[in-house]
């Protein structure tokens, strides 16, 4: 089911979208890019209910996400912030096993079926020699990848990051975006906020530009990394061409004349 | 091989679990600790300003045969001792319980205005209402803790702030609270007056089973539903965003644990006076021990509070009879060195 935003205002004190019409196909991946507080992430959290949108309305389907229950929504999407607080004295599989969490009573017993879907994720995100590694030890690509395997064990049909691959080293920063890519070809839908645009371009389906709290376009890498587009949104004048690996779009900034 | 699956499966996961954690580090470290808290417990019924044999206290609590100490162990020192075990329990579970949510090493229920406004009201009532019998301190204790607490909660709730803007506000409205107290003891017209005061280093003098029988059932609920949300805990301590995210109401949540931490506190401070540090210590003790999960944290931490409260008044007891050495006095010169070797040993954070 596609997600549909209509006429969404959201936003904290001080910035907000305005009027967002947003449809997100399902089964791909989308990238959200965009300057630095353009509100990529402000739109990635209130899709996901993390912050309450003022008027409008989100829908996957016939859920109506702003009016759901939180465990409903929670066993729909998985939502992985930006900087996750890193829990002190808990191991991977603990970590892991906290995203059943939607689905168990108040006093989280496990069923047999949390225990298989937890031991899915951690295969899936790579992570199985970390099991009983304290989550406050392990590296940053590691930390990542067992935050994601946390949303993997979520079993939800959409799943949104928000700037997976910040402060990461870049052999970690392919590793998590293969991982991504590597959901969205088992049918989950991924939407991922991302600050590299050739990276979004190398392995995003569709890509969202947002600029000053509004969508400035939608499209394929190829329709949306344009001269145009970096230099309406960016202000940088750059060229484009292709990626030698992957004929994706990637952009070179012209030489500004201040340093000369 | 079907079949062998379904045996498998037919031992339901929950029992799994318990078999598993039956069989762990952090179960003996439990055991061990409730054996050391009985201990703990005898002992201190045995020491005091007249100090009697083990067999003796046994036979009394049991009522066996041979000599008997009724008057002693069952009227003056088993009330202390309930009382000390309650109140270090619930100072423990509450300190846990903010620890998690305020995401901070530093929060207890000092930082909730606990301490502070139960102090303060305890010094109005003595300064304002001189005639009330000092039997009602651990009332107004508790109910100016509660509205310390409540203070706190109003100017913060629903602003989507963070744990650290909560515990500013608390610290803040702390010293609001302790400028008071402060003023009040400088301007009271006589020494005299200040004798109850006593009450603010925290102690057991004079408890009997009135007091336990007033704060028994809500320390007990407010205990057991902490317990019960322990889960909650853990998924607190991931951050309001991540929690959010998992299908909790965060502010409703946070709400709800606050103020069981605050009646918690508040009750024990009431009924005790104030033993600040069990609240800090207890919990972190607890998370070297059991590391960081909330189901064995609670537990783990209502244990390590009861140890230290019980031996801090067993020991103000027996180290020079007949004068007693405050247990909140005792619980800061024995625990905050092992506190400091404890923090300094480990190698996290």
């Amino acid at each position: 089911m596609t997600i549909t935003l209509a006429n969404i205002n959201s936003g904290y004190d001080g910035f907000s979208l305005k009027n967002i019409n947003l449809t997100i196909e399902q089964g791909k991946f989308t990238a959200l890019i965009g300057p630095n507080g353009c509100g990529k992430s402000t739109l990635l959290k209130t899709i996901g209910r993390i912050i309450k949108a003022k008027s409008g309305s989100v829908k996957i389907g016939d859920l109506n996400v702003l009016r759901e229950r939180p465990k409903k929504v929670a066993q729909t999407i998985a939502y992985l912030p930006q900087n996750p607080e890193i829990p002190s004295a808990i191991n991977v599989e603990q970590l892991v096993s906290y995203g059943r969490a939607p689905y168990q009573s108040v006093l989280g017993i496990k069923s047999a079926r949390d225990v298989e879907l937890v031991d899915e994720a951690i295969h899936l995100a790579s992570i199985n020699e970390l099991r009983k590694n304290n989550v406050a030890e392990l590296s940053g690509g590691q930390r990542q990848r067992a935050f994601i395997a946390m949303a993997l064990a979520q079993d939800t049909p959409y799943i949104m990051l928000d700037e997976p691959t910040t402060f990461l080293d870049i052999k970690y920063q392919y590793e998590v975006l293969d991982l991504i890519k590597k959901l969205t070809l088992k049918g989950h839908t991924c939407i991922v906020v991302l600050h590299d645009i050739a990276q979004a371009a190398r392995y995003a389906d569709n890509i969202v530009v947002m600029r000053k709290g509004e969508i400035y376009a939608q499209g394929s890498p190829e329709e949306i990394v344009t001269q145009k587009m970096v230099q309406n949104v960016y202000d940088l004048d750059c060229l484009i061409h292709s990626d030698p690996i992957t004929n994706t779009p990637i952009i070179s900034p012209k030489l500004s004349n201040r340093l000369f | 091989m079907s079949q062998s699956v379904k045996q498998q499966n037919i031992r339901p996961q929950w029992q799994a679990d318990l078999y598993v954690y039956f069989r762990s580090k952090s179960f003996v470290i439990q055991v061990v600790l409730f054996v050391l808290v009985i201990v703990a417990s005898v002992w201190s019924l045995m020491v005091g300003a007249v100090s009697i044999p083990v067999q003796v206290t046994i036979n009394t609590l049991f009522d066996l045969d041979g000599d008997q100490q009724k008057y002693i162990i069952l009227r003056s020192r088993l009330p202390r001792v309930v009382l000390a075990l309650m109140t270090g329990g619930a100072l423990a579970i509450s300190g846990a319980v903010i620890q998690a949510i305020i995401r901070n090493p530093l929060a207890s229920p000092k930082i909730i205005g606990v301490n502070s406004g139960a102090a303060l009201f305890a010094c109005l009532m003595i300064i304002l209402l001189p005639d009330i019998p000092a039997s009602y301190l651990p009332l107004a204790a508790c109910a100016g803790g509660i509205l310390a607490a409540l203070i706190i909660f109003f100017a913060t709730f629903g602003r989507n702030l963070s744990g650290v803007h909560l515990a500013l506000v608390g610290i803040a409205v702390g010293f609001i609270c302790e400028s008071g107290v402060d003023y009040i003891l400088v301007a009271l017209p006589t020494h005299e007056l200040a004798t109850p005061l006593v009450w603010l280093t925290g102690s057991f003098w004079g408890r009997s089973w009135t007091h336990v029988y007033a704060v028994w059932l809500p320390l007990c609920t407010m205990a057991a539903v902490g317990l019960t949300m322990a889960y909650r805990l853990d998924i607190l301590h991931l951050g309001a965003e991540t929690a959010t995210g998992l299908g909790l109401n965060v502010q409703v949540q946070r709400l709800i644990l606050l103020l069981i931490a605050t009646l918690l506190a508040s009750i024990s401070v009431g009924v005790a006076g104030v033993l600040g540090f069990v609240g800090l210590m207890a919990p972190h003790i607890a998370r070297r021990l059991v590391g960081g999960n909330h189901r064995l944290v609670l537990p783990a931490s209502a244990l390590v509070g009861m140890l230290l409260v019980v031996l801090a008044d067993g020991a103000g007891r027996a180290i020079f009879p007949p004068i007693e050495i405050s247990a909140g006095i005792l619980t800061a010169i024995f625990g905050a060195p092992f506190f400091i070797y404890i923090m300094l040993t480990s190698s996290q954070e």
